[in-house]
């Protein structure tokens, strides 16, 4: 069984939409429980698509691709998300605010805390000019 | 994939099919919206749904956002459990009442 993996995602929606296939086809091949897939394929596509879509400078500039690295231990699986974009800690992003009806509702920002709730631990460090996330679950 | 329904006393279903993930959303999103934008009791079921995450979240609050805009109702039939625990988790289930019985979706829409 695959027990490793890794994707580079470029700084592109096209390149985003690719995450969930991949997350997918790894949890499939490490024989992981469809609940546990769901939960990688939900973290990592929001975790992706914050680095892809907040993380590049004003400006541009050329970044190279956001490493999604996945590997399968004895009762765990550990993801890592390595990006050269700005530094953004999503552990210190605020919890979301409760709109009171539809109409108060603004769509989006749900992702950090979705992500939060569905892995079983997540830890954020920033090494030199490299964000680096590294989400766990239960295998 | 996106199909609407005319059901009795003026109410749409909207089934989706599939996964609401990023590309899933991005295909959806417009055809969506514009059925919203036509419509005042809606029934979006998501029971042949298999994956909803923050960008399928976006699309829904838009399409009842459209559908309040409007004094127009919307509500969400019988998601599996994995995606209601995603709606429930993010609150969306406050927004947007979850039913799991079509009776009670055509009575909540039409009231």
């Amino acid at each position: 069984l695959p027990t490793r993996s890794s994707l580079d995602i470029p700084y592109s929606e096209a390149a985003l939409a690719g995450v969930g296939p991949f997350v997918e086809q790894f949890a499939a091949g490490a024989g992981l429980r469809a609940q546990v897939s769901y939960a990688l394929q939900l973290c990592l596509e929001e975790a992706t698509a914050n680095a892809v879509r907040h993380g590049a400078p004003a400006g541009g500039g050329s970044l190279p691709p956001v490493l999604l690295e996945l590997r399968a231990e004895a009762g765990r699986v550990v993801a890592t998300i390595r990006d050269h974009g700005l530094a953004f800690d999503p552990l210190r992003a605020p919890a979301p605010v409760s709109p009171a009806t539809v109409a108060d509702a603004v769509p989006g920002g749900l992702g950090i805390h979705l992500m939060r709730q569905f892995c079983r631990d997540i830890a954020y460090e920033r090494e030199g000019d490299t964000n680096l996330l590294t989400l766990s679950f239960p295998a | 994939m996106i199909e609407t329904e005319e059901l009795a006393g003026g109410v749409t279903r909207v089934t989706l099919t599939g996964k609401l993930d990023i590309a899933g959303a991005n295909t959806i999103d417009l055809p969506f919206i514009v059925v919203m934008g036509s419509k005042r009791a809606v029934i979006v079921d998501l029971s042949r749904v298999s994956f909803v995450a923050s960008m399928g979240l976006r699309t829904l609050i838009m399409g009842a956002k459209t559908v309040a805009s409007k004094k127009g109702r919307m509500v969400l039939l019988s998601p599996t459990a994995d995606v209601e625990d995603v709606l429930l988790t993010s609150g969306t289930n406050t927004l947007i009442p979850v039913l799991h019985d079509l009776d009670a979706a055509m009575a909540a829409v039409t009231a």
